[in-house]
């Protein structure tokens, strides 16, 4: 097998490849079969590489081998260009920040101290260990003057993996591993904690490998996804459009589960599609000014904005009918359903389903109107990411005769 | 679309140990032992004394007496530590795996012969007496709980915390020098104190090979069938083993790691 040296277009990356495995196995002492079978796989950099699959699949043994926590049984580890199956495994690890699940904070030092490990082990004097620690403390939104003196004890769970990952960054590695780092997480601390890990990647731009059983926080997190089936067999390894839209196996497809087009929706933004307009008025708009403007368009409504261009009310004819001469800004409904560009079609169509009028408001950064998203349009994202993705997949078989996929063991 | 932020301020820290006692609470031994001492020294100044109680109850004998007794259990406990906590800690290195059930099984076996015997098998077969056999009379009693507290101690240290450790590059010997061990610190010292405390009860039997301490007092009223004597000896036996063992618990409040 030899794996494609570029980066397909569409994703992050500079298309070098920063970790590649090469043929690796692993055989736990008395074990009769392969927990990971001659397993190749490569891994650009700046991008985040999530290994997924069911349990048992390998994908922790696979990413434990890379900074060889589990050593290989064969198979070769090249970082960077270093072949590093051999060389001294703690200089290693030096290099490759790592996460996992429980986090493992020390829990007799504090913050500051658990942030300046790796740091420390390489010997940085005192003054620019402090520094590295509060910007790293910043970096995950934790005000290094409250939290550095803590023990990790006074922390919640969110808290905690936060210094996990940034004592993970500490010496500012290229590449970092993370074993199921939100799974231990409730729900709305993990999609926060996600959400921030994926600002924050686009910032510092690491090479990241990312274990977890979900194919939700798969999708989400991933710039490219390999699906693990089995000890020795990578099912499918690609971004997370081509996953969803063109699965490689029925495996693949019965992993995804249910509701592919849905999921679909997670990966597209509210700032990816054109807006359409709805009428609106400014709140010191008269009544004529407002049936003129209902009477120029087929809705039934106005939308009524802020002196700053803010949505204030749905006003309807009726509303001013039943107050006569009441501010605009005080009759009608309060918009509910509003959404900003970064939020996903999926939040979107979330808000429009069970909104007045059937559509979500986009509002920027500040809060101002800047359009609204119905389902016709959300339909709309669907049926042309569907058809982009179809269209990727076929030039693919007729570029290459053979019709092999571009990485799979 | 408002989201509802916790600023961390508002989160109160939670305070970092149970705490620990009160100042009243840590003068109350010292107090009640001082007391106690107090009272028997009325009380024995208060009799009449013969001729044979105030030889044995002079304030010479009875120091040196105690200074023997402590001397015996604190060089006694330090050797049981110098043996006991490397011995643990090599135990539980992987490379040890095999070999520890049958050291184990050794060491509860040599647990499981009372010290007595052990001092007077070092007499009769080896005519060894005095200090230094009740030392190793000793020693070979103690080492059992402080090991076994030692092995608990590093083997209950959060598993994803040494792995955090090795992830992160530390070397073997820095995972045990800065996480294992002062981890296992307050499990270590637990170990610490059962051995202090066996000490000083035990090293009252090493009067009969002739080790000093505060049997020889209470042997000499029993020998001499003086209750006040044997009251005496037993009564600062038990006053040094409360001082002891009150002392340990001190060490073990400060010597835990902050943060646990």
């Amino acid at each position: 097998m030899t794996p494609s040296n570029s980066s397909p277009a569409g994703t992050p990356g500079t298309g070098k490849v920063m970790i590649r495995l090469e043929n690796l196995s692993k055989r736990f002492p008395g074990q009769k079969t392969d927990a990971v079978s001659n397993l190749s796989l490569d891994i650009y950099e700046g991008e985040i590489v999530v290994l997924v699959g069911p349990s048992g699949c390998g994908k922790t043994t696979t990413m434990k081998m890379i900074n060889r926590i589990v050593e290989p049984t064969s198979g070769r580890i090249i970082l960077d260009g270093d072949d590093v199956t051999t060389t001294d495994p703690d200089a290693l690890r030096r290099r490759i920040g790592y996460v996992i699940q429980q986090v493992g904070l020390f829990p007799h030092q504090t913050i500051g101290e658990n942030v300046a490990t790796v740091p420390k082990l390489l010997g940085w004097d005192k003054a620019r260990v402090a520094a590295r620690v509060d910007e790293l403390l910043t970096m995950v939104n934790m005000a290094p003057e409250t939290f550095r003196d803590r023990y990790p004890k006074q922390l919640s769970g969110g808290q905690r993996q936060r210094v996990g990952v940034a004592r993970a960054l500490g010496a500012n590695p290229d590449v970092m591993l993370m074993d199921e780092p939100f799974g231990a997480i409730d729900p709305i601390t993990r999609d926060r904690l996600q959400n921030e890990f994926l600002r924050l990647q686009r910032e510092v731009r690491k090479t990241i490998v990312f274990v977890t059983h979900d194919i939700d926080e798969a999708l989400k997190m991933g710039d490219r996804i390999a699906i693990l089936q089995g000890p020795s067999q990578i099912a499918q390894y690609d971004t997370p459009e081509q996953i969803l839209t063109a699965p490689a196996s029925d495996f693949v497809s019965d992993f995804i589960g249910r509701g592919a087009s849905l999921k679909r929706l997670d990966l597209s933004h509210v700032s990816d599609i054109t807006l359409t307009q709805w009428p609106t008025v400014r709140v010191g708009a008269d009544n004529a000014e407002l049936l003129d403007v209902l009477r120029r368009s087929d809705k039934g409504a106005v939308l009524v904005l802020d002196d700053a261009g803010r949505p204030r009310r749905w006003v309807a004819p009726d509303d001013l009918d039943r107050h006569p001469g009441s501010p605009l800004d005080q009759i009608g409904l309060v918009p509910e359903a509003v959404v900003e560009p970064h939020a996903t079609l999926s939040d979107a169509l979330n808000e429009l389903i069970t909104a007045r009028f059937s559509v979500s408001i986009v509002v920027d950064a500040h809060g101002v109107y800047q359009g609204v998203v119905d389902i016709d349009q959300i339909t709309d994202a669907i049926r042309s990411m569907r058809a982009a993705a179809v269209a990727r997949a076929r030039a693919r078989f007729t570029e290459d005769p053979a019709g092999t996929p571009v990485i799979g063991s | 679309m408002s989201t509802l932020v916790l600023t961390p301020e508002r989160l109160a820290p939670e305070p970092l140990h149970a705490p620990r006692r009160s100042l009243a609470g840590y003068l109350a031994m010292p107090a009640i032992l001082a007391l106690v001492c107090l009272g028997l020294y009325l009380y024995v100044t208060a009799q009449q004394l013969d001729s044979i109680e105030s030889r044995a109850l002079t304030a010479t004998a009875l120091g040196t007496a105690v200074w023997q007794h402590l001397q015996l259990t604190a060089v006694s406990t330090v050797i049981t530590l110098a043996i006991a906590v490397p011995l643990g800690v090599l135990l539980t290195r992987p490379f040890a795996r095999r070999l520890r059930p049958y050291l184990l099984t050794l060491l509860t076996l040599a647990q499981a012969v009372p010290t007595i015997a052990v001092l007077v098998l070092l007499a009769v077969a080896f005519l060894f007496l005095g200090f230094q056999a009740a030392v190793v009379g000793l020693v070979l009693y103690a080492i059992i709980p402080v090991l076994l507290n030692t092995m608990v101690g590093l083997e209950q240290v959060d598993e994803s915390v040494l792995e955090a450790g090795r992830g992160m590059g530390m070397s073997a010997f820095g995972v045990l020098r800065h996480l294992e061990l002062p981890l296992s610190v307050p499990i270590i010292l637990a170990g610490v104190r059962t051995a202090l405390v066996i000490n000083v009860g035990t090293a009252t039997l090493t009067t009969y090979i002739n080790a000093g301490g505060l049997g020889d007092v209470i042997v000499a009223g029993l020998s001499t069938n003086r209750v006040l004597v044997q009251v005496v000896g037993a009564v600062l036996t038990a006053v040094l083993a409360l001082l002891i063992d009150y002392l340990a618990g001190l060490a073990e409040d400060f010597l835990r790691p902050t943060g646990l």
